[in-house]
């Protein structure tokens, strides 16, 4: 049954003709991104991809003062760079004009010391009010510290030696009567003062390789943006097949046939997703052809991202009473993706690779770059699989209600009373407690989302911590809140069971908080792990079911709303600030 | 056998269907009549499994349809209110969809469109694309993809609504052919084809079944009266005294030649027959006005 109706789908989707052209497209589309795909690496392999500044050739005007040498002929080959080579006073008065927007001096037996292992001197100045001097020193700093590791790497290679230590040393710019407006960066590479052969090929090769990995690691990235843009996009036809067979009314055909009703759903999910993987196989195959991709087992874990995706759309799909409403809540949910994904991956590849793996697109630049561990590849994909599962149920859920197709819809409040309902416990008192305490782990996902929005804002205008702080007290309530007002929304409620509701909502909200920093901690700190968890339960959690708590009496009793408002927020601010005193 | 056994369905507050209670027995004609949102296709979406009954138990062949709603489905074939079909396809092509997912046996099915398209008249369109399909058209179309499978249950939700009368009448000519062998449950505003087509007919209002019976019966119940109107040539006195007294009787209205006159029948008029008659009318209400005013009266 369920496969007749993917082959009629899928026969359906394709005897459209706009559909098969935007396919057709889509298949293409990979194909003209080869070749510029391909000069992104260049780009890469000439410069720094973490600069964001736009412009191309001799975009940046730079002076050195410098004989040759093996930096410099590494400088020399970014074309972004536009070189003036100039004496150090020279360039220093150059650099005041705003000519050049930085100004490297490199120490005159550089190649020497370095090819012998000795410590030697760089320094960078910028000119702090050049526009372009923050990019060209990003820059100038990518190849520096690739440099620094080829170098040392190779030291390593040759002698098998414990690694040494390296310094960055930050110079202030009044200590080394520099011109005040100038800032110093002093590169050094340390050494050990023993007599070490000179091994010049070695070296070169070594520093070749580091600069190489370290750009191959964003070429995992750009795999990403290039096969993801795509997919976002697929996501919206199985919001189509949901929906328009609700706006059409041709549904209730669908829904007199003699199948299960989520039949239907699978159904609509499986067509879409059969067509997501012919496009990413047909990618993903082209690019490895083309000597873009390195390990075709990149598949997975975007396979992975699909299902993921296509389950948040499927749920879209069943829930919308029409287009335009799904317009909405697609919009938003592809921007909190969106950021999720890329997000997380950003953070893989800056480093923070432990808490970024939970994105199964950090396993794609893992898998891209060959250094993925099986734990890794869980970490990355269990998360997402047993998430997609979760939301493909609840659409199932959801599907076989009539109200979803005839109407009337009911809210997210009303189902989940319906679910609180039903779980209730003999005695029927426990439901509004149920219903706060569901609300209060839905809330903190509401509320990261406004205090990272709030959280950018207010740093634009103001960059007082408090002002943050408060307006993350403010929002983390008021999200909590949803709870009680949900819970009376069904049961009149009491001042006490107010409170009481409100400390549920309050219990879920900081029983998910606490397992997700817990699990960031774990990542990032482990030896804190428990610390952060114990503080967290104790501290925080208490604090956040007192603050709810009072919050809920305003609730119930509806004349000390404001007042019991203000009160929560403020237990709430005030810890907050204690906190960050006691962190500082 | 279909069985309603207390059936309500709400949607939110609004009790669309209330307590319905009916039993329609295996080869008859059902007309379920009654006006706008007045329950029927909430009573026609129950029967066909497509809305779950808020209360009460719904028994099709023996079978309770919440718990086996899968075989009963399969010997319903169901016309929808809003005929929508998919536009995309040829006509042909979406009977063959339809009659896969019902489980025609693949080899049998292209016979069984052939056969249906010359039965609704669009033999010679089977290659079209429905897009290009009249109004009239489309509903036939949906009616030979409601058969297709051959169900054993018909369910027509009002099959004639917005088609020219000529259309309407093949429509209707169409089904008494189906009637032989087959339930069919049909909802319609119209009366008369109700009259026409069906053994029984439900009349339901507000979610109400407030009357449920053959037309005859129908009949017999709701009209007690005949009323006649009688052109006579000279009203003579004897006669008008004679009407009065009799029991059987009741002047509705007195013209300067003609009097309207309730009775049983005619043979109650026969001595007024045997004046100087001009004309003779029956006013008696039709089933269709009985039907007005069974639901009118409370509707306003
Ligand atoms: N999905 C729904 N949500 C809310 N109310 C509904 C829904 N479906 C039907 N109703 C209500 O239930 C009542 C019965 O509707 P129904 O469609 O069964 O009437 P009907 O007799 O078929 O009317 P019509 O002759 O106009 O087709 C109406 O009052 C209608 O407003
Ligand atoms: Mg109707």
């Amino acid at each position: 049954m369920i496969e007749q109706m993917v082959k009629w789908e899928l026969r359906r989707l394709f005897k459209n003709r706009k559909f098969k052209i935007a396919f057709t497209l889509q298949l293409l589309v990979i194909l003209l991104i080869i070749p510029l795909f391909g000069s992104y690496v260049k780009a890469l392999e000439e410069g720094g991809f973490f600069n964001l500044s736009i412009g191309g050739k001799g975009y940046l005007p730079i002076g050195i003062s410098s004989e040759k040498n093996s930096l410099t002929d590494i400088i020399s080959e970014n074309k972004r760079f536009d070189i003036v080579w100039v004496e150090e006073k020279e360039g220093l008065e150059l650099l005041r004009n705003g000519r050049i927007s930085a100004f490297l001096v490199i120490e005159k037996e550089f190649e020497d010391k370095i090819r012998s292992y000795r410590s030697s001197k760089v320094e960078v100045y910028i000119n702090n009010q050049n526009p372009k001097g923050v990019s060209a020193y990003s820059e100038i700093n990518t190849i520096l510290l690739g440099f620094r590791d080829g170098a040392i790497e190779a030291r390593i290679r040759d002698l098998s030696i414990v690694e040494p230590n390296i310094e960055l040393v930050s110079q202030s710019p009044l200590d080394n009567n520099t011109p005040s407006q100038n800032q110093t960066t002093q590169e050094q590479t340390t050494e050990n003062v023993t007599n070490i052969l000179d091994r010049p090929a070695n070296f070169e090769e070594q520093i070749e390789r580091t600069r190489k990995s370290f750009e191959d690691e964003q070429g995992g990235y750009i795999v990403l943006l290039v096969l993801l843009l795509p997919l976002f996009l697929s996501g919206g036809m199985l919001i189509d097949l949901l929906i328009s067979e609700k706006e059409r009314r041709t549904g209730e055909m669908l829904l007199a046939l003699p199948m299960k009703r989520e039949g239907i759903f699978y159904s609509k999910f499986i067509s879409i997703l059969a067509i997501i993987l012919f496009q990413l196989l047909f990618w993903v195959v082209a690019l490895y052809y083309f000597g873009r991709v390195t390990n075709p087992l990149i598949i997975l874990p975007l396979t992975i991202t699909a299902i993921l995706l296509l389950s948040i759309t499927g749920l879209i799909g069943v829930y919308s009473k029409n287009y335009k409403d799904s317009a909405l809540i697609v919009t938003v949910t592809f921007i909190l993706l969106f950021f999720l994904l890329f997000g997380t991956s950003t953070l893989y590849v800056a480093g923070l690779k432990e808490a970024a793996a939970i994105s199964p697109l950090s396993l794609v630049i893992a898998i891209e770059n060959g250094t993925y561990s099986l734990k890794e590849a869980a970490i990355s994909i269990l998360p997402s699989l047993s998430f997609s599962i979760i939301l493909i149920y609840l659409s199932t859920v959801l599907y076989k209600k009539d109200e979803f197709y005839f109407g009337p819809r009911p809210s997210i409040q009303d189902l989940v009373f319906e679910f609180a309902g039903k779980l209730r416990l003999k005695n029927i008192v426990f439901s509004p407690y149920l219903i706060a305490l569901i609300f209060g782990f839905i809330a903190i996902f509401i509320s990261i989302i406004f205090e990272i929005f709030f959280g950018i804002i207010a740093l634009y205008f103001t960059e007082s911590i408090f002002a943050i702080l408060f307006i993350w007290a403010t929002i983390e309530e008021l999200s909590k809140s949803i709870g009680i007002f949900s819970a009376k929304k069904y049961f009149p409620l009491k001042w006490h069971e107010g409170m009481l509701a409100g400390m549920t909502s309050g219990l879920g909200f900081a029983l998910l908080e606490d397992i997700i920093f817990t699990a960031f901690a774990l990542n990032l700190f482990p030896d804190h792990a428990l610390r952060v968890f114990v503080t967290r339960t104790f501290l925080s959690g208490g604090i956040h079911i007192v603050s709810t708590g009072v919050i809920g009496i305003g609730i119930s009793e509806r004349k000390y709303l404001v007042p019991a408002f203000l009160a929560g927020i403020l237990i709430h601010f005030i810890y907050n600030i204690t906190i960050l005193r006691g962190a500082l | 056998m279909i069985e309603f056994l207390d059936v309500s369905k709400f949607f939110g507050d609004h009790k669309a269907l209330d307590n319905a209670t009916i039993k329609i027995e295996d080869g008859t004609t059902i007309g379920i009549v009654g006006p706008n949102g007045a329950g029927k296709t909430t009573l026609i979406r129950l029967l066909c499994g497509i809305l779950k009954p808020s209360k009460g138990q719904i028994i099709i062949d023996g079978m309770d349809l919440q718990k086996h709603p899968t075989e009963i489905k399969k010997i319903i074939g169901y016309l929808p209110e809003e005929p929508n079909l998919y536009e995309r396809p040829k006509a042909g092509e979406l009977l063959e969809y339809f009659g896969l997912l019902y489980g025609v046996p693949k080899e049998k099915i292209n016979q069984r469109i052939d056969e249906l398209l010359t039965l609704v008249g669009l033999s010679d369109r089977k290659d079209w694309k429905v897009s290009s399909f009249s109004k009239g058209m489309r509903q036939r179309l949906a009616i030979s993809r409601a058969l297709i499978h051959d169900p054993k249950i018909i369910v027509f939700d009002e099959p004639t609504m917005g088609l020219d009368p000529l259309t309407s009448r093949k429509i209707r000519d169409f089904i008494k052919t189906l009637k032989k062998d087959k339930t069919i449950i049909l909802c319609t505003h119209y009366m008369y084809e109700a009259e026409q087509l069906c053994d029984k007919i439900a009349i339901i209002d507000k979610g109400k079944i407030k009357a449920y019976d053959t037309i005859e019966n129908l009949k017999k119940i709701y009209i007690k009266e005949k009323t006649f109107k009688i052109g006579l040539k000279n009203m003579k006195k004897d006669i008008l005294d004679r009407i009065s007294l009799d029991k059987n009787l009741k002047v509705e209205e007195r013209g300067e030649n003609y009097l309207v006159i309730k009775a049983r029948d005619y043979e109650d008029l026969n001595y007024v027959l045997r004046e100087d008659v001009i004309y003779f009318e029956d006013l008696t209400p039709s089933l269709e006005e009985v039907f007005i005013e069974l639901v009118g009266s409370k509707n306003d």
